[in-house]
């Protein structure tokens, strides 16, 4: 009996153990006042609410560059940016919900 | 006897000429120190500070002799500088000197790195510092705000005691402060380059970003102001002759009195006076007779006996308080001059032409679109149908001259149907006004005091004035020129981007003004679907909008344009074309019999061969344009 509990024993000291692949740490665009991005690069960010969100790009005038509807998810949402053919290299990043909420802004520097 | 070999060796190396080779080269003077043998009892091994490397230098020290003087390359300085004729290897210091003349204006940062003590200075400032006994192991670094073309005196010491020895010197410019390295064409050691200076002072206007254009590779100021000196030409040239008329025993000079339609006096020479050596009467530009006039001269007629010429402006005064009156008759208005053949000639010099090219960082064909835009093409029209057909009149939207000038696009001396037609070409993107985009055929560069003077009745009797390059005269006797230049653009109608001349009393709304108090709104948004769509929608507020414009930059690594759907009302003129990496489209209501309103939308299409999840940044506005029925420039306020 006692060989066959330290047989169980060993056996079960053997097993695999599963390390699970841990998901890369992000940061959420809007949680820092000032990020630098290349072109490609990916931006996250959490929303509370799935819908149609709008991102604008304005200039240090405030004036706006570029602006994209998006449909948004809840939780973390990725999205690339696009840098080289913008004409400043230092702009703004404003998030708004449909009712033209702001959620989230943020400077950005272009790398 | 030795003293005496000293005081003399002393005294030639102080009076040798040194060679002055000029850009690239620097003058040094090197010194045996502590005697050559490393006594301390005159100063100590090593300069702790400016003053104890000062009277490390000093020669009242019987320590402290000057062993060579001479130049060398600014290389052998900044590369080690031992490659300098001094004194041994050990006990000795060198002193170098030059002139920097620096080609950007901000801040350059200087840098030493020595064995052993060394400093640098600049115009009697010290900048940077590597004092006391070491090896050369690392390079020190001190800053200063240099403007260019401005001649700056630079001084750059080291002494070695005992052990290595060496002196590194470097720096970088204002546009790369991380770069260093040393250029040839920002040091001269020959301090009479130049000889002249002069400053330009470029008037574009408000609008554009002077630091992006460059004369003759010297950038602009954010005012528009160079200092050109290192690109001026300082060396003369030989003119002609001037002659020196002395008096003498017989009449051989005479002086017509003063003419108001020559603004000066005929002053003849009797051929015969000349001898076969003599300058050709044709060099003679110079005249000096008595001391009644010394100065330039015209040659009026050189086919008979008696050359004449012209001496500009009026010196009957002169003659008539002359100390020469006994060599003077008066005879019927005019003098003769008892001169003889008491006459001599010297050459004259004067300095070429000088000239300087502008060159901009800008892409020129993006520049020029938002400098002749809507706005542009629709004060034409405007002008053009106030002013009749053929422009035989004169409209009531354009207020200086420059603006004709601006608005003859073909260049034919007359402003007329056509100009307008090719500016709306250009506006659409049928045909350019011009076939290639470059500064020669785009900006034109007028004397300040002559864009002033370009009306609306004279305007087409001034040259094109279009080219990249500006010639100018430094003859002025002053030791500083300074140029104003207007800076003017082809197709420039309300001149956006131009100077603008000064207030000639008539108002008008029709030129910009220096901040554009007239605005409407306009919104972008984009979005992916089946495909990538951009809306631009515009709000006129109050404004009666008959012309509109906007660049839409795209990423044409990843889009594809397709194509521009237009929403507008009252049956306007809409444009787009494709530049490449952007679209430039709008509207434009030539004849303003109609205004755009709110319900105006401009749908742009693109393509994209990759799929994409989202766009944010492939899309974007850049310039934009917009006027109203009035003729007034509207700024667009992207919301």
């Amino acid at each position: 009996m006692k060989k066959l509990l330290f047989i169980l024993l060993l056996l079960s000291a053997c097993k695999k153990i599963e390390i699970q692949p841990q998901p890369p740490v992000v940061q959420d665009i809007f949680s820092v006042t000032e990020s630098t991005v290349s072109n490609g690069g990916d931006i996250y960010f959490d929303l509370k609410a799935a819908g149609t969100y709008t991102l604008t790009m304005l200039d240090e005038t405030q004036n706006v560059i570029t602006r994209e509807r998006i449909i948004g998810k809840i939780g973390q949402n990725k999205l690339k940016i696009y840098t080289s053919s913008l004409p400043v290299k230092y702009l703004y990043l404003v998030l708004e919900d449909q009712s033209h909420t702001q959620i989230g802004k943020t400077a950005i520097k272009i790398n | 006897m030795k003293k005496l070999v000293t005081i003399l060796l002393a005294f030639l190396l102080s009076n040798v000429s040194l060679a002055q080779s000029g850009w690239g080269y620097v003058n040094y003077t090197s010194y045996k120190t502590h005697n050559g043998n490393g006594s301390v009892n005159q100063y100590g091994q090593f300069a702790n500070t400016a003053a104890e490397f000062d009277n490390l230098l000093n020669t009242a020290n019987s320590n402290t002799t000057i062993t060579h003087t001479g130049e060398v390359t600014l290389a052998t300085m900044c590369d080690g500088s031992t490659g300098t004729p001094h004194w041994g290897s050990d006990y000795y210091a060198i002193k170098f000197e030059f002139w920097f003349i620096p080609k950007e204006t901000g801040t350059y940062r200087f840098g030493v790195n020595s064995d052993d003590a060394s400093d640098l200075s600049i115009d009697g400032t010290i900048i940077t510092t590597y004092y006391g006994g070491h090896g050369a192991s690392g390079y020190r670094y001190g800053s200063t705000n240099m403007v260019a073309g401005t001649l700056y005196k630079i001084v750059a010491r080291y002494q070695e005691y005992g052990g290595g020895d060496a002196l590194y010197v470097r720096w970088s410019r204002p546009s790369s402060p991380n770069t260093y390295s040393y250029w040839n064409e920002e040091v001269t050691n020959n301090p009479s380059v130049p000889t002249k200076k002069a400053i330009v002072n470029f008037d574009f206007g408000s609008t554009l970003d002077k630091t992006k254009f460059s004369a003759s590779t010297l950038a602009l100021n954010s005012s528009g102001q160079i200092n050109i000196t290192s690109a001026l030409d300082s060396n003369k040239i030989a003119t002609g002759n001037k002659a020196t008329i002395a008096a003498s025993n017989w009449e051989s000079v005479i002086i017509y009195p003063y003419e108001a339609n020559i603004n000066g006096h005929r002053l003849l020479l009797d051929e015969r006076m000349f001898n076969s050596s003599s300058p050709k009467f044709n060099s003679i530009n110079s005249i000096k007779i008595l001391d009644i006039y010394d100065g330039p001269v015209t040659v009026y007629d050189t086919s008979g006996w008696w050359k004449t010429y012209i001496i500009p402006g009026n010196v009957a005064s002169k003659i008539t308080s002359s100390s020469y009156q006994n060599y003077l008759r008066l005879q019927d208005g005019w003098y003769a001059i008892q001169a003889g053949t008491n006459i001599s000639y010297t050459a004259t010099t004067s300095y070429k032409t000088q000239s300087i090219t502008m060159t901009t960082t800008n892409t020129l064909s993006t520049l020029y679109n938002s400098i002749v835009t809507v706005s542009d093409v629709y004060l034409a029209f405007k002008e053009l149908a106030n002013g009749g057909l053929f422009g035989n009149q004169t409209g009531n939207e354009f207020v200086y001259g420059i603006q004709y000038k601006n608005a003859d696009v073909n260049d034919d001396g007359m402003f007329d149907e056509s100009d307008c037609f090719r500016l709306l070409q250009h506006l659409t993107g049928t045909k350019n006004i011009v076939d290639t985009f470059n500064l020669n055929k785009t900006l034109k560069l007028i004397p300040q005091t002559t864009y002033s003077t370009i009306g609306k009745s004279n305007w087409n009797t001034f040259p094109s004035y279009l080219s990249d390059t500006y010639s100018f005269n430094i003859n002025t006797g002053k030791s500083t020129d300074t140029l104003n230049i207007a800076a003017t653009w082809k197709g420039d109608v309300n001149l956006s981007h131009s100077s603008t001349p000064p207030s000639n009393g008539i108002t008008t709304m029709a030129v910009r003004t220096m901040s554009i108090p007239n605005e409407i709104n306009a919104s972008i948004i984009t979005e992916v679907s089946d495909k990538i769509y951009a809306y631009i929608t515009l709000d006129p507020l109050q404004q009666d909008v008959v012309g509109t414009q906007f660049q839409l930059n795209y990423d044409n690594s990843v889009l594809k344009f397709e194509k521009v759907e237009f929403k507008t009302k009252g049956n306007p003129m809409n444009y787009n074309t494709n530049k490449g990496n952007y679209i430039n489209l709008g509207s434009l209501i030539s004849d303003g019999s109609t205004t755009l309103d709110n319900t105006t939308e401009y749908k742009i299409t693109f393509t994209s061969t990759t799929k994409l999840d989202n766009i944010l940044g492939l899309i974007s506005i850049g310039a934009t344009d917009a006027v109203n029925k009035a003729g007034i420039q509207l700024k667009v306020k992207v919301k």
